[in-house]
């Protein structure tokens, strides 16, 4: 790998761990209520909010009611965004007259936001209108990331309280994240964005007289069509909300989203530093920075080597044409390596660094065609997505996910020294193991059982373009992406069908409730147990060992798991490449 | 009718995820 890969990657993890400090004691204030200028500055919406939503504030409610609330509200959202795509032609903004988005589409975009997982089965610039966009996609990227903080500090709270029969109160969190931490963030980065050329308008596409003739299929001609729209507004949530759903089919390889380096530096700046920053809102709602440390060091471990082998794979280019006497040499005059799929503008140290960053979070935006990397480059954020996205994670659902891991290796270290598990001074019991098991095995099931339905059924082979193990690849990664919520894609794979728009649309559910809902069930469990005093037997989660204990235990489910299955799709691509 | 068959998916998830809630909120009292 080149030095310039290296400098880009340690600089940028460098300046999310500084500013993850800061802000994720902003993010503790806020949703601590704490009487902050912010909280101060915004006290009359937010009370009139409640006011019309018919809700009081001060009412906490148990787990249970919690998760009722996200599931009914997540629901509502489900049927709205449908609603709104399948009227779409008779509703305004809709300056290309684009038609009503198809049942199968609109069933899967609808549950892709409300998720968080953003997947696009259909081309933004060709098929939603603005109002979709808008008022359907973007409000989903804030309420469906708000929803990840709220279900964090759920489960914080759970850690924080004791003898406490209430978790908080959903929509009061739900609210304060979205308008004091998202719509503020959202807002500047936005207007940071235009700045670098990102485009923000109403206007109608425009047709430009092109210097060069394309080949069209009745000869050649001068004029290419350009999409317009409001792109900036959705791009700064799209990354800062860990979305990653594109208003351009092409995504942030689309200069109209992500128009230079400095504009891709930015973006995955954006992508990581609520993640990080919630490691800091935990440590300070627990009354304790070094546990919030220690999970960002388990997250910092777990990132690097992965990151290392995608960028190192990727400038060590192809054997195959390495044996061809083709020179894949960097130098001054070429980057090297494989560059196809990537933009040249970004190269492959920052194209590589995206794609780890996109899938160690939930983020699932591109920069570069992850399809066209090579086996084990490719492997890598596939196998990001399959940890569980917990290095960082989604906005809201790394950490919550992450401390899911941290209750199983406090429980497998118990188990090994013959002790009651204990983690922040609470006992971990029966029924918090068995909620930890549901939520960690809830993903991989989804996974797993929708890529060997869609190997075997007709409909779902009929997608694949590239046969053989690159195709296997294309389908596991579509439901790993979909199951864990993340939202890229091997796109080789023609997954605007109706059967992939179900399935996937299915995975996605399943795979973001199934794991949320037992994670407030812990929430609640945890919040009612009495704090233990810290003995000289118990064991610190601040340390190395702790460190070493979650990292190990993310990647011993993660392997154990998924290997399988990698071996038959990039492992035996990889293989294959050295061996012919 | 296509219509219909998506709105039920979409209900029918929320169902099996409401009796999941209910199920272990039964699952932590009997605990």
């Amino acid at each position: 790998m080149t030095v310039e890969a290296m400098v880009l990657g340690i600089v940028l993890l460098g300046l999310v761990i500084a500013c993850a400090r800061p802000v994720g004691t902003y993010i503790a204030n806020v949703m601590e209520g704490k009487p902050i200028l912010a909280l101060r500055l915004g006290s009359q919406l937010e009370r009139a909010i409640y006011r019309m939503a018919g809700i009081d504030p001060a009412r906490e409610t148990g787990w249970k009611q919690y998760a009722i609330n996200v599931l009914v509200f997540s629901t509502c959202g489900v049927l709205f965004v449908y609603l709104l795509q399948r009227l779409q032609a008779w509703l305004p903004l809709n300056p290309q007259a684009f038609a009503n988005v198809t049942p199968d589409s609109s069933f899967n975009t609808a549950v892709s936001f409300v998720t968080n997982t953003n997947w696009q089965g259909y081309s933004g610039e060709s098929t939603m209108s603005y109002l979709t966009q808008m008022l359907g996609l973007a409000v989903q990227n804030f309420v469906s990331a708000a929803t990840g903080i709220a279900v964090a500090v759920a489960l914080i709270r759970g850690f924080a309280r004791h003898a406490s029969t209430t978790i908080g109160n959903f929509w009061v969190d739900l609210t304060r994240s979205t308008l004091y931490i998202l719509l503020p963030a959202a807002t500047l980065f936005a207007i940071v964005l235009v700045s670098q050329g990102v485009i923000q308008n109403f206007d109608a596409y425009k047709d430009v007289t092109t210097i060069a003739a394309t080949a069209v299929s009745d000869g050649v001609t001068h004029t290419q069509t350009l999409p317009m729209g409001p792109i900036a507004s959705q791009e700064a949530i799209k990354e800062l909300g860990t979305n990653g759903g594109g208003f351009l089919n092409a995504n942030s390889a689309h200069p109209f989203e992500n128009p230079n380096a400095l504009s891709n530096f930015l973006e995955l700046f954006a992508i990581l530093l609520i993640p990080a920053a919630l490691t800091f809102t935990f440590g300070r709602m627990v009354g304790d920075k070094r546990q919030g440390w220690a999970v960002l060091a388990g997250m910092v471990i777990l990132f690097v080597p992965l990151w290392l082998v995608a960028v190192s794979s990727e400038q060590a280019g192809n054997p195959m044409l390495a044996s061809l006497g083709v020179d894949q040499q960097v130098s001054e005059t070429q980057s090297g390596g494989n560059m196809e799929g990537k933009e040249t503008r970004f190269g492959i140290g920052a194209s590589s660094l995206f794609a780890a960053v996109t899938t160690t979070t939930s983020t699932g935006a591109v920069n570069s065609m992850h399809d066209s990397m090579t086996p084990l480059g490719g492997l890598v954020p596939m196998f990001l997505i399959q940890l569980g996205e917990v290095a960082f994670g989604g906005v809201g659902s790394g950490l919550y996910g992450m401390l899911i891991y941290a209750l199983l290796g406090v429980f497998i270290a118990g188990l090994m020294i013959g002790r009651t598990p204990e983690y922040l001074g609470k006992k971990i019991e029966a029924f918090d193991m068995k909620m930890t098991s549901v939520a960690i095995l809830a993903t991989p099931l989804v996974v797993l059982i929708g890529t060997a339905v869609a190997v075997s059924v007709a409909s779902g082979k009929a997608g694949v373009a590239n046969p053989g193990a690159h195709g296997f690849s294309e389908i596991l990664y579509a439901f790993s992406s979909a199951g864990n919520n993340n939202g890229s894609c091997f796109c080789g794979l023609s997954a605007n069908t109706p059967f992939y728009n179900a399935a996937l649309g299915l995975s996605m559910w399943f795979g973001r409730f199934w794991v949320l809902v037992p994670v407030l069930a812990i929430a609640g469990s945890l919040a009612a147990k009495k704090r233990a005093p810290v003995t000289a037997g118990t064991m610190p989660t601040h340390g190395p060992l702790f460190v070493v204990l979650l990292v190990g235990s993310v990647l011993l489910i993660g392997a154990l798991t998924f290997v399988p299955a990698l071996a038959l799709g990039p492992v035996v691509e990889q293989l294959l490449l050295t061996t012919l | 009718m296509t219509d219909l068959i998506f709105v039920l998916l979409i209900l029918a998830s929320y169902a099996t995820t409401h009796l999941l809630i209910l199920g272990l909120a039964k699952l932590g009292r009997n605990e």
